[in-house]
C-alpha cells in the first residue's frame, strides 16, 4: 500500500507541474495553488488505492475540481481579456502581442474545451488518457479538440484582415 | 497572426513557465489534510453517539493513513455540502479579494445556530461571503453581528450558483472585530407571545462562510453600458429616464409629464457592486417617494413584464412633475463605479 512518505515524495516531485497545468486551466496563480492543494488533499483520501501511477488519477481530480469550481464558484474569475504580457525588448515584430491575443482567445473557450487543449497540447496526453481523465469517450475528446481549435480559428481577434491564411488551417 | 499547433504548445509552455515557488506547499497540504480529516469525522461522531466514541479511537489513526482499497470512505454531510470558499479571487472588475478567515455554520446537519470569528481590521473594505446548501428563498440566512451589534448586511442563499458577497459594516476606529453569524430565526423568542416552538421558520441550512478583504482598484473602473430600456413595458409607456455613474452622479433629476394614476419605476445597473446601489426618489412636493436596490440584467428588461415598482401619482394628468433622487452605495465602493439607468413608465 502506498504510504504517507510516498505521497509527500509525489507532492514534492509533481506539484510544480500540476501547478502549471492548474494555472492553464484557471489562469490565476493563487487559484491554481488552491486547486492543486485541493486536488492533492482529495487524492490523499484514496492514496491507498490509486496504484503505482497516480498521475492520471490526480489529473482527473484536478480537472474535475476545476470544472466544478467553475460552475459553482468562479463566476467572479477573470478569464483574462487583458493581454498578460508586455512586449519584450526583442519583440520587434509584435510576437508578444500575437501571443497575448491567442492567450486571450484561449481564455474565451468553454472550460471543458480549454481543459482538453491543455491536456492534449501541454500535458501531451494521448486522446485515450484525456478521455479517461474527463470521463468521456475518445470520440468526445476528438470532437472537443476539434471544436476548440475551430473556435480559435474563427476568433475575431485572431482573424487576419484578409481571407483565411493557408497556415491557419494547420490549427 | 497565423497560429499553429506548435504556437499553441509553445504558448501553453511559456505562459505557465513562471510558476511561483511555494516552499510551504507540503506543510499546507498536510494542514489541509488534518483539517479535512477533522471535518470528515464530525457527523459520524454525532450520529453514532456512544458507538462513535469507540469508533473515533479507530478513526483517528485511520485518518492518518490512506484509506485501504475497497474501504468505504468516511464522509460527512457537512463536508459534502459546504465546499470551501477560495482563499483569493479576482472580481470581474479586477478587484482582488483575499480571504481573512473562514468558518462553517451547520444549522441543518448539527443544529449549530451561531458561529463567531475574530479578524484584524487593516482599513481595507471587508465583505462577508456565504455558500449554502438550502433552497433560494426558503432558507434561514445568518444575520451578521459585528462586536455584538446587528448589522444590516444580508447574505442570501443561492444554492449551487454564485458565492454571495455582502459588505461588512465596521465600527469606526476598530482594529479588530468579532463577527458572529447567527441563523437563529429572527422572530424566535423575541416576544413572549411568539415562543420559538410556535414560529414557522424558514428552513435551516449548512453554510460555508468567510470574511474577505478587498483592495480598491487604483483607478475608477468604468462600468459596462446598460442595455436601453424598452419603450413599452407591460403595456406602459416609457415617459422619463435618468442615468448616471455613481459616485460621480450620486443624484439625478428628471421631468415627466404626469400620466395621472399609475406610474412604474425600473432601475438597471452595471458594475460589480450594482446590487449594493440603492436608488431613492421623490417628486418635488414629496407626494411620491420610494426606492429600491439596483439590479444587474445584462439582457435588459422584458417588455412583456410590468415595471418592477408600481405606484400612484396624484399630480393631475398632463402637468409637469420633477422627480429627483439619489444613488447611494451600501458599504465601501472606492473606485468601483456603478452605472445606473432609471426608467419611469406611465399608462
Amino acid at each position: 500500500m502506498r504510504d504517507k512518505a510516498d505521497f509527500i515524495a509525489y507532492v514534492e516531485a509533481r506539484s510544480p507541474r500540476l501547478l502549471r497545468t492548474a494555472y492553464l486551466l484557471c489562469r490565476d496563480w493563487a487559484q491554481a495553488e488552491d486547486l492543486v492543494q485541493t486536488a492533492l488533499v482529495r487524492a490523499w483520501r484514496a492514496w491507498g488505492r490509486v496504484g503505482e501511477h497516480p498521475d492520471a488519477y490526480v489529473s482527473r481530480i484536478l480537472v474535475n475540481t476545476h470544472l466544478s469550481w467553475r460552475s459553482r464558484l468562479w463566476w467572479r474569475e477573470l478569464p483574462t481579456d487583458e493581454p498578460p504580457e508586455k512586449a519584450s525588448p526583442g519583440d520587434e515584430i509584435g510576437l508578444s502581442d500575437e501571443r497575448a491575443v491567442l492567450w486571450a482567445a484561449l481564455g474565451r473557450l468553454p472550460p471543458r474545451q480549454r481543459a482538453v487543449l491543455v491536456l492534449r497540447f501541454f500535458e501531451d496526453l494521448p486522446e485515450s488518457a484525456v478521455a479517461q481523465i474527463l470521463n468521456c469517450s475518445i470520440g468526445t475528446v476528438k470532437s472537443q479538440t476539434s471544436k476548440a481549435l475551430a473556435k480559435l480559428r474563427i476568433d475575431p481577434d485572431l482573424l487576419p484582415p484578409a481571407a483565411t491564411s493557408p497556415v491557419r488551417r494547420e490549427l | 497572426m497565423t497560429p499553429t499547433i506548435r504556437n499553441l504548445r509553445d504558448l501553453l509552455d511559456d505562459m505557465s513557465a513562471d510558476a511561483p515557488h511555494e516552499h510551504r506547499r507540503v506543510a499546507q497540504i498536510e494542514r489541509r489534510i488534518r483539517r479535512d480529516a477533522r471535518r470528515r469525522r464530525t457527523v459520524p461522531t454525532i450520529l453514532a453517539g456512544a458507538v462513535a466514541l469507540t469508533a473515533i479511537s479507530v478513526l483517528i489513526p485511520a485518518l492518518l493513513t490512506p484509506a485501504s482499497p475497497g474501504k468505504p470512505r468516511q464522509t460527512t454531510a457537512a463536508h459534502q455540502l459546504t465546499p470551501e470558499l477560495p482563499p483569493h479571487f479576482t472580481a470581474k472588475d479586477g478587484t482582488p479579494y483575499r480571504r481573512l478567515t473562514t468558518t462553517t455554520l451547520t444549522a441543518r446537519s448539527t443544529g449549530q445556530k451561531k458561529t463567531s470569528v475574530t479578524i484584524p481590521v487593516s482599513g481595507k473594505p471587508l465583505d462577508v461571503a456565504g455558500l449554502c446548501d438550502g433552497a433560494p428563498g426558503k432558507t434561514e440566512a445568518p444575520q451578521i453581528i459585528v462586536n455584538g451589534a446587528l448589522t444590516s448586511a444580508q447574505l442570501g442563499c443561492t444554492r449551487g450558483k454564485d458565492v454571495v458577497l455582502a459588505p461588512l459594516f465596521l465600527p469606526k476606529g476598530a482594529t479588530q472585530v468579532t463577527v458572529t453569524f447567527d441563523s437563529t430565526p429572527w422572530e424566535c423568542g423575541r416576544s413572549k407571545s411568539r415562543p420559538c416552538s410556535g414560529v414557522k421558520f424558514l428552513r435551516p441550512a449548512d453554510w460555508t462562510l468567510a470574511v474577505y478583504e478587498w483592495t480598491p482598484p487604483a483607478r475608477p473602473v468604468e462600468p459596462e453600458p446598460i442595455k436601453a430600456l424598452p419603450r413599452v413595458r407591460g403595456g406602459m409607456r416609457l415617459i422619463g429616464e435618468a442615468s448616471g455613474v455613481w459616485p460621480k452622479d450620486s443624484s439625478f433629476t428628471m421631468t415627466i409629464t404626469s400620466p395621472g394614476g399609475s406610474i412604474g419605476f425600473d432601475y438597471l445597473c452595471t458594475g460589480d457592486l450594482a446590487a449594493r446601489l440603492h436608488i431613492s426618489y421623490r417628486t418635488g412636493k414629496g407626494d411620491l417617494f420610494g426606492g429600491g436596490t439596483c439590479r444587474s440584467r445584462p439582457e435588459g428588461l422584458d417588455p412583456d413584464m410590468s415595471p418592477s415598482e408600481l405606484t400612484e401619482i396624484r399630480v393631475p394628468k398632463g402637468q409637469k412633475v420633477t422627480i429627483s433622487g439619489k444613488a447611494s452605495m451600501r458599504g465601501e465602493g472606492r473606485n468601483r463605479q456603478v452605472r445606473y439607468l432609471i426608467g419611469v413608465y406611465g399608462k
